[in-house]
């Protein structure tokens, strides 16, 4: 409670930020007062410029497939005989196979690529704010977020390059032999794998949900009483002044509140311009799976149109992986940023 | 669309069935065999032709 | 119209073919034949410019994928000619061994994309 007193009155001088602080404030392509006076229409141009960039990998894509099913089904229906068609459908899935595999390696590059970028971000971000907010009286809330929220992120992202990335390609390498062979066994096997990793990561983002929750809820009502125990004492127990220094605890509170506030805002807004892009890439290659899916079934064949199914699961697995480490870091410091600072 | 070699091709086989018959009738058997076959032997080049234009055509169309 | 001719011209070979078939059945053969060959021919014709199109479009897809496909679609078309010649000539076995052999070749084609996408397995899962 003594350090709270000492390091209130360094606070005031509010004109000269730490240089770590400042530099995480200036980092990211929209500054932060920009950012805090956003309309909803501003809102929806900057995520218009994130979604421009990358767009046209998915869109190419979703042409060449089309292009490439149809082009198959209009060839079947010309050859005539049975075994022509299975002839054609064997050699079709094989071009089609060959398209979407490099294409899913390349999307699964990304996500693990962009967890990386993510994860660095923190290593640098989460000293900042938990100073800051150890500073404005959160002590046991800026434990919880060095400590058990950045080894879980810490974790969480060794845990999406070393094995998820791995289990991804490989499944997606599984459905394309799978399709190619045509033994519906191993197609079940497939779906039931790519179900199977669907719910490892709802648990995990349940589990982790609940930790970092329980943990932040608890620190905050810790951090809470410890600020109120400290304007009591102040109040009580130094006569005169009491009531002005705790006033000016309160005050110094709330300016490191606001601090926090643009602090969280910054690293949102650099997370954001890393992760949107990469996550719409995800959503466009499910909707392109999804429409070959529609062309290849339209066109007679059933082998694409499995591969087309077994590639929009794993699709939907790599969104589900970068949504549950976004999720996890987007609500740990909401959290720390919310919790806490009652008094 | 050539449609008169099909047109020649059956002209020359009805002229060969005939002069086979007359062949035949005449009791010159041999000779009418042999008829028949220069007969066929034309027929099969003009038909060979056609054939291999054809597949230079399926050739330079499918990249085979 | 291009399909009415292609109607005369198999008529007209199916008459002349039956006519010759008691005396000359070999030039009954050879009639039904070269109207095969003609219609066909007719028809390949008109693909022409499809296909045109379709490779300047090959730019847009990666690999020999499109190329690939309408090989194994001019094989699929020349081994199914073959062997309904055979069939027609009573010749069963020269035809399934015609069809044989044009399957054989067809999956054959596909031989190197089987390399690349292996190749490519190989290398993804080092």
């Amino acid at each position: 409670m003594i350090c709270l007193l000492a390091f209130a009155a360094p606070v005031y001088a509010e004109e000269s930020l730490p240089p770590s602080v400042q530099q995480v404030l200036d980092s990211g392509s929209v500054s932060v007062e920009e950012a805090a006076s956003w309309q909803f229409g501003d809102l929806l141009n900057w995520l218009g410029e994130l979604l421009g960039s990358g767009l046209e990998h998915p869109l190419h894509f979703f042409v060449q497939a089309a292009g490439y099913l149809l082009l198959a089904g209009v060839l079947g229906l010309l050859a005539g005989g049975e075994s022509w068609r299975k002839c054609l459908d064997a050699v079709a899935v094989l071009g089609f196979g060959t398209i979407s595999l490099s294409a899913m390696m390349q999307l699964t590059d990304s996500v693990v690529t962009t967890a990386q970028d993510c994860q660095n971000y923190l290593v640098a971000f989460v000293p900042v704010f938990s100073g800051v907010a150890a500073v404005g009286g959160q002590t046991a809330g800026s434990l919880v977020y060095s400590g058990m929220f950045f080894a879980l992120s810490g974790f969480l992202a060794g845990a999406i390059e070393m094995l998820l990335l791995p289990i991804m390609q490989i499944y997606f390498c599984f459905a394309a032999c799978a399709c190619i062979w045509g033994n519906p066994g191993i197609e079940e096997a497939a779906a039931l794998f790519a179900r199977g990793l669907h719910w490892l990561l709802k648990t995990c983002g349940v589990v982790f949900g609940l930790i970092l929750g329980i943990q932040n809820i608890l620190a905050g009502t810790t951090d809470s009483a410890a600020l109120k125990t400290g304007k009591s004492v102040l109040q009580g127990f130094v006569p005169l002044v009491g009531d002005a220094a705790a006033a000016a605890l309160t005050s110094a509170a709330a300016a490191i509140q606001l601090l926090k506030g643009s602090l969280a805002l910054a690293a949102l807004l650099a997370l954001a311009a890393v992760f949107v892009p990469v996550f719409l890439h995800c959503v466009l290659y499910v909707l392109a799976f999804a429409g070959a899916g529609v062309a290849a079934s339209a066109s007679g064949q059933k082998q694409c149109s499995q591969l087309c199914r077994l590639y929009f699961e794993g699709a939907k697995l790599c969104a589900s992986v970068l949504v549950l480490y976004f999720f996890m870091v987007f609500l740990s410091t909401a959290l720390l940023l919310v919790c806490g600072n009652g008094g | 669309m050539n449609i008169d070699l099909v047109f020649k091709i059956a002209a020359t086989g009805i002229i060969v069935a005939v002069l086979n018959q007359l062949l035949i009738r005449s009791g010159r058997e041999d000779q009418a065999m042999m008829t028949t076959l220069a007969g066929l032997i034309v027929v099969l080049s003009m038909l060979v032709r056609q054939i291999s234009d054809l597949f230079v055509l399926i050739k330079a169309l499918f990249e085979l | 119209m291009l399909l009415f001719k292609l109607a005369v011209v198999a008529f007209v070979a199916a008459v002349l073919s039956l006519s010759l078939k008691k005396d000359q059945p070999a030039y009954a053969f050879v009639v039904s034949v070269c109207g095969a060959v003609v219609l066909i021919a007719a028809v390949v014709r008109q693909i022409l410019p499809v296909v045109d199109w379709l490779n300047t479009l090959n730019g847009y897809l990666p690999g020999d994928g499109m190329a690939c496909l309408l090989r194994v679609l001019g094989i699929a078309l020349v081994a199914q000619l073959a062997g309904d010649v055979c069939r027609e000539a009573s010749l069963n076995a020269c035809a399934t061994a015609a069809e044989l052999g044009g399957r054989i070749l067809a999956l054959l084609q596909a031989l190197p994309l089987l390399q690349a996408l292996l190749a490519s397995y190989a290398g993804y899962l080092q």
